[in-house]
C-alpha cells in the first residue's frame, strides 16, 4: 500500500461524480444500511497493517487516525468525506511532507457495540482514502457507560501495525483519536479475544498508551460541543497534557492534523532523533 | 444390551425434552440421566402429581429419582446447582449428580461479563454466562469440575486469572462474588468422575439441550448457541462406552416457538390454550416466546442434519402440546419412518399416548 499520489483534481472531480458534498451520511457510508462492518475492516486476525516507502514515497510517513463511529460523534467522518480529508492530505502535502500515509481506525465502545474497531489500511492516494473512508461503518452505537475504546487505536498501533518510519530512519509515527468521550480505563482480554482473535492479556489504558507511544506520538483531539465533552476533556488534558488538542469546531479537525503533522515533520528531519548535525557524534 | 436413549429437540429449544425424559424416566427406573450439551442455562420442567421442578443443574430425571450425570461437553454453575440441589432436596428429588472432570466451569465473573455485554443480549443470551464460559475455555485462562476439588489456592488463583481475563479489579463487588461462589463449592459434596461411572448402568438417558436449529455449527448466525445440540455428542459417549443399542427420541411441539432474538421461518401470533404451565415466560434478557405454525420443511431439515452425527437403531417422535392448538399433527409430511410416534397431551408424561 502506499504507492500512489494524493491528486487533488482527482478528488476534487471524484467528489463532484460520487456527490459527496449533498449526500446523505447513508448514501455515503454505504455499510450502514447494512448494519455491519465491512469485511475488509474486520480486524480479526489480522497481523500488521504496514506502512512502508516506495519510489513515489520514499520517506513514508505513517498517521493513524481513529475516528469514533460512535452515536454523538458519526458526523465527523461524513465532514471528512464532504471537505475535509483533501483539506487534510493537501494541506500537510503542501506543507512540505510529502509522503504522508494515513491510516484509519473506526473506533467504538468494546463494552457495548458490534464492532468496537474498524481498521482500513496505511494510504497515500485519494481514492484508496476516500474507500477506506465510505467503507467505515458508522454503527452510532456508545451506550452510556464511561467512555469510548480509544484504547483500541492504542492497542492496534503498538502491536499490530509495522512501519519503515521507526525501522529504517528511527522516526515516530502520529497517531490521532477524535472524540467527545472520556477513554475507557481498561481493555480485558476476553473484549481483545472478541475483537482480534487472540490475545490473552488484560491492558490498562495507561499501559496501551506507553506501548504506543513507543513508535507513536499520540494525541486526542477533544471536540467540545457538550458539557460531558468538557469534562471528559480534562481527563484528557491530565492524560496527554499537550497532546490534547481541544477544539470547539469539529471542522477543525483536518487543520489541527496538518499543523502537527507539517510541525513535526517539514523538512523530513524533526521527529527522528536529533542528532545535532554531527556535533553530538564523536569522531577519532 | 446396554440402550441409548437420546432425546433431542428439533427445534429452537423449549419442544419438551424434560417431560420426555421423565416419561422414560418413568419406564426405566434404574437408568442415569445425562445431561450433554449446554448447562445451567436449560430449563427442563418436569410435572409429577402435585410437584413441578424445572431442572436445569441437574438432569430430567431427578424430579423422579433417577442420578444425573453431566459430560465433558456441559458447563457447570456452583452457585445455581446449589441452589438447585435445595429445591430438589425438598421435593425429594435425587441429588445425586456425578460430573466429568472436564466439564467447563461457570464462575461469577462470566455472568457478569455475560449480563455486561449488550452484544451478548441481542445474540439472544439467557444471562447465565454459558456462552461466555465456553468462549473462555477457548482462551488459557480454563477452569475444569476438577479444579472444584483440587487445592483451594490453586482455584483461587485460576479464579483471580478469571476475574483479570474479563477486566474487573480486585475490589468489594469481585471479594464478595468469590466469596459466595467459593462457599457454593464448599456446601457440595463433589462427585467428580470419568465415563467409567456409566458403566454401571444397562439403560442410559441422554437427555439434549435446546435444539438443533440453536447448534453452534448449523443455527443462523450470531443468534446460535455455544454448543452442539445434536446427536454428536451423547454418541461420541456412547461410542466410548461401546452402546450399540441406540434409540432416538427426537422432540417438537405441535407448533414453532423461539425464545430470544433470530430468524424465525413462520412467526406468527398463535391462539393456544391450556398453557397456563409455560416455563418460557418472559425474562429480561431473552424477553418473549415467541410462536409460529410448524414448518415441516424445517422438521426435516434437522431430522437429515442428525443422522450426520448419530446411527440409530430405532427412531421415535414425541410431539407435545397436542392440547394446545387445534391445528392436526401431519406425520406424513415429515420425511422420516419413525417407529413408534407419542403424542403428549398435558404437562404430564402420564399423557403420553401412542399415535401412529
Amino acid at each position: 500500500m502506499g504507492s500512489t499520489r494524493y491528486d487533488m483534481d482527482a478528488r476534487y472531480d471524484r467528489a463532484r461524480k460520487e456527490g459527496y458534498a449533498s449526500k446523505s451520511a447513508c448514501e455515503i457510508f454505504t455499510q450502514n444500511a447494512k448494519r455491519m462492518a465491512h469485511e475488509s475492516m474486520n480486524p480479526k486476525n489480522i497481523s500488521f497493517r504496514e506502512s512502508r516507502d516506495s519510489a513515489v514515497h520514499p520517506n513514508s510517513v505513517p498517521i493513524i487516525l481513529g475516528l469514533d463511529v460512535t452515536g454523538s460523534m458519526g458526523h465527523i467522518p461524513h465532514e471528512l468525506i464532504k471537505e475535509g480529508l483533501p483539506k487534510l492530505m493537501g494541506g500537510i502535502i503542501q506543507g512540505g511532507v510529502p509522503d504522508p500515509a494515513l491510516l484509519f481506525l473506526g473506533i467504538g465502545d468494546h463494552e457495548c457495540d458490534g464492532y468496537p474497531l474498524q481498521v482500513g489500511q496505511f494510504e497515500s492516494g485519494d481514492e484508496e482514502l476516500d474507500m477506506w473512508l465510505t467503507r467505515t461503518y458508522i454503527e452510532s452505537g456508545g451506550g452510556g457507560n464511561a467512555g469510548e475504546s480509544y484504547l483500541l487505536a492504542w492497542y492496534f498501533a503498538a502491536f499490530h501495525t509495522r512501519t519503515d518510519a521507526f525501522e529504517k530512519r528511527n522516526q515516530k509515527g502520529l497517531l490521532f483519536t477524535v472524540g467527545d468521550e472520556p477513554c475507557l480505563k481498561t481493555l480485558p482480554a476476553s473484549a481483545i479475544r472478541e475483537i482480534m482473535g487472540t490475545g490473552q492479556q488484560t491492558f490498562t489504558h495507561t499501559e496501551l498508551l506507553k506501548e504506543a507511544q513507543k513508535r507513536y506520538e499520540v494525541f486526542h483531539i477533544s471536540v467540545l460541543h457538550s458539557d460531558g465533552a468538557m469534562r471528559a476533556d480534562k481527563d484528557w488534558k491530565d492524560l496527554l497534557g499537550q497532546n490534547c488538542v481541544s477544539i470547539k469546531d469539529y471542522r477543525d479537525v483536518p487543520n489541527v492534523i496538518k499543523e502537527i503533522v507539517c510541525d513535526k515533520f517539514k523538512n523530513g528531519t524533526s521527529g527522528s532523533f536529533d542528532l545535532g548535525g554531527f556535533n553530538n557524534i564523536q569522531m577519532f | 444390551m446396554k440402550t441409548a436413549q437420546i432425546i433431542i429437540g428439533l427445534g429452537f429449544g423449549d419442544e419438551g425434552k424434560g417431560i420426555t425424559t421423565d416419561f422414560l424416566s418413568q419406564q426405566n427406573p434404574e437408568s442415569v440421566v445425562i445431561r450433554f450439551s449446554g448447562g445451567q442455562q436449560a430449563a427442563h420442567t418436569v410435572m409429577i402429581d402435585d410437584k413441578k421442578h424445572i431442572h436445569s443443574s441437574f438432569s430430567s430425571g431427578a424430579l423422579r429419582g433417577l442420578p444425573s450425570y453431566f459430560t465433558e461437553h456441559c458447563t457447570i454453575h456452583p452457585t445455581f446447582l446449589f441452589n438447585e440441589r435445595e429445591e430438589l432436596s425438598k421435593k425429594s428429588g435425587n441429588i445425586e449428580l456425578h460430573i466429568h472432570p472436564l466439564a467447563k466451569v461457570t464462575t461469577p465473573f462470566d455472568v457478569l461479563s455475560n449480563r455486561k455485554n449488550i452484544q451478548n443480549l441481542e445474540h439472544g443470551t439467557c444471562g447465565k454466562g454459558v456462552g461466555a464460559t465456553m468462549k473462555r475455555n477457548e482462551s488459557p485462562f480454563k477452569l475444569f469440575a476438577i479444579d472444584l476439588i483440587g487445592p483451594r489456592s490453586m482455584l483461587i488463583e485460576k479464579l483471580k486469572g478469571i476475574a483479570n481475563y474479563y477486566g474487573f479489579e480486585e475490589g468489594e463487588e469481585i471479594q464478595n462474588a468469590l466469596q459466595d461462589f467459593l462457599e457454593a463449592i464448599d456446601k457440595i459434596d463433589w462427585k467428580i468422575e470419568g465415563y467409567s461411572y456409566l458403566d454401571s448402568f444397562n439403560n442410559l438417558i441422554f437427555e439434549g439441550s435446546q435444539g438443533i436449529l440453536l447448534d453452534m455449527d448449523h443455527g443462523v448466525f450470531p443468534n446460535v448457541t455455544f454448543a452442539n445440540t445434536t446427536s454428536k455428542n451423547a454418541y461420541e459417549v456412547c461410542k466410548l462406552l461401546k452402546i450399540e443399542n441406540i434409540e432416538m427420541f427426537y422432540v417438537t411441539r405441535s407448533y414453532s416457538t423461539r425464545h430470544g432474538s433470530g430468524w424465525m421461518s413462520n412467526e406468527k401470533e398463535l391462539i393456544l390454550k391450556n398453557n397456563e404451565e409455560e416455563t418460557c415466560i418472559f425474562n429480561e434478557y431473552q424477553k418473549n416466546l415467541r410462536f409460529g405454525y410448524l414448518d415441516y420443511d424445517l422438521l426435516n431439515y434437522a431430522l437429515k442434519l442428525d443422522e450426520a452425527y448419530v446411527v440409530a437403531n430405532k427412531k421415535n417422535l414425541v410431539v407435545t402440546c397436542l392440547d394446545q392448538l387445534e391445528e392436526e399433527f401431519k406425520v406424513e409430511d415429515l420425511d422420516v419412518k419413525f417407529d413408534t410416534v407419542y403424542g403428549s397431551y398435558s404437562p404430564y408424561s402420564k399423557d403420553f399416548k401412542r399415535i401412529n
